[in-house]
């Protein structure tokens, strides 16, 4: 009795240990690829025209602990990401904050409650195209116009391909990891 | 390459190819939609820029204003000046040094209703619009 209560409560701090673990290498890493991603040219002369690297971290995040975990990783990268870049409570931080939550709701959403009916490539899409969306309502707002929406076909568009790269870079980076299937 | 790419495919399911079928329709209707308009119902002749800067509307200028060999204007920003020239056949922005992508110069010139310039550093938006000269973009009777 007393000895299973023990190897129980071991488990669980284990548990706890192993989710620390993991949301503080995912929340690193994807600070470092989001710094990555800052040093390439922008892929198109459309504004927020982004590859999304870290995006792969929350997808990976919301796969291996779940919702909350992935908030966790999510808010992590984005308010430390910023700290350490000197962006804090500047405008591309209001830009990951809005694009990123709004991202990270609707990957959510598609991740468990339609799982049969989408893949990662699929999620990583809507995540792309949300974030586009988020970003997008975010300058209209502080740049007092609408005319920016004038760039959403092509961000539309432009998602697919950068949506299906990060997508497959979810899938084999969790393929990676010892002991998990997708 | 390709072979590649038809993997990823096979492995899509129904709601990937939903997604990806949706974006495709409606990226591809949205930049086709102002051409058409154009074929439609014609650019507008009496195309006006705006330029709006720090969330208000600072100038107005009608095409037609402007002299054979354009015309600069300078907009203060945050981060520093643009310049914005405008000639017969469109607008385009330069941006200033401090710009680290400089996307707004990217977008180069613009010569249709509806194309927009947008500095997101500098809070600048450029763009092109049909209106007359109330101001308005139509009257209802």
């Amino acid at each position: 009795m007393q000895g299973s209560k023990n190897s129980a409560a071991t488990f669980s701090y284990q548990e706890g240990i192993r989710r620390l673990v993991l949301v503080g290498l995912l929340a690193a890493m994807g600070i470092i690829l989001h710094f990555i991603e800052s040093l390439l040219p922008a892929i198109a002369p459309v504004p927020g025209a982004r590859l999304g690297l870290a995006n792969i971290i929350t997808l990976m995040a919301l796969i291996l602990l779940g919702m909350k975990g992935g908030g966790q990783v999510l808010f992590l990268r984005i308010f430390l990401g910023s700290l350490l870049g000197g962006t804090f409570m500047t405008l591309p931080f209001y830009l990951s904050l809005t694009g990123g939550v709004l991202a990270f709701f609707s990957m959510s959403l598609a991740l468990f409650l339609g799982r049969d009916s989408f893949s990662l490539v699929g999620i990583s899409i809507l995540g792309a195209l949300t974030h586009n969306l988020g970003q997008l309502i975010a300058v209209a707002f502080i740049i007092g116009s609408m005319g920016v929406f004038y760039y959403l076909p092509y961000l539309v568009l432009l998602a697919i391909p950068t949506g299906i790269l990060v997508g497959m870079g979810a899938r084999y980076s969790l393929q990676a990891l010892p002991g998990r299937r997708t | 390459m390709f072979r590649k790419l038809l993997e990823v495919w096979k492995k899509t399911r129904r709601g990937d190819r939903i997604i990806i079928g949706l974006a495709l329709i409606l990226g591809l209707a949205g930049i086709l939609y102002p051409f058409l308009w154009d074929w439609l119902v014609g650019t507008p002749d009496n195309l006006q820029v705006i330029i709006h800067s720090l969330g208000a509307e600072k100038q107005i200028v009608p095409m037609g204003s402007v002299p054979p060999e354009g015309r600069e204007l300078q907009v203060e920003g945050p981060i520093g000046d643009h310049l914005v020239q405008i000639e017969q056949e469109g607008v385009r922005v330069i941006a200033p040094e401090a710009d680290p992508l400089k996307i707004c110069e990217k977008t180069g010139w613009i010569r249709r209703p509806g194309a927009t310039i947008v500095c997101v550093p500098n809070q600048l938006a450029v763009w092109l619009e049909g209106r007359d000269e109330h101001g308005l973009d139509g009257i209802s009777e």
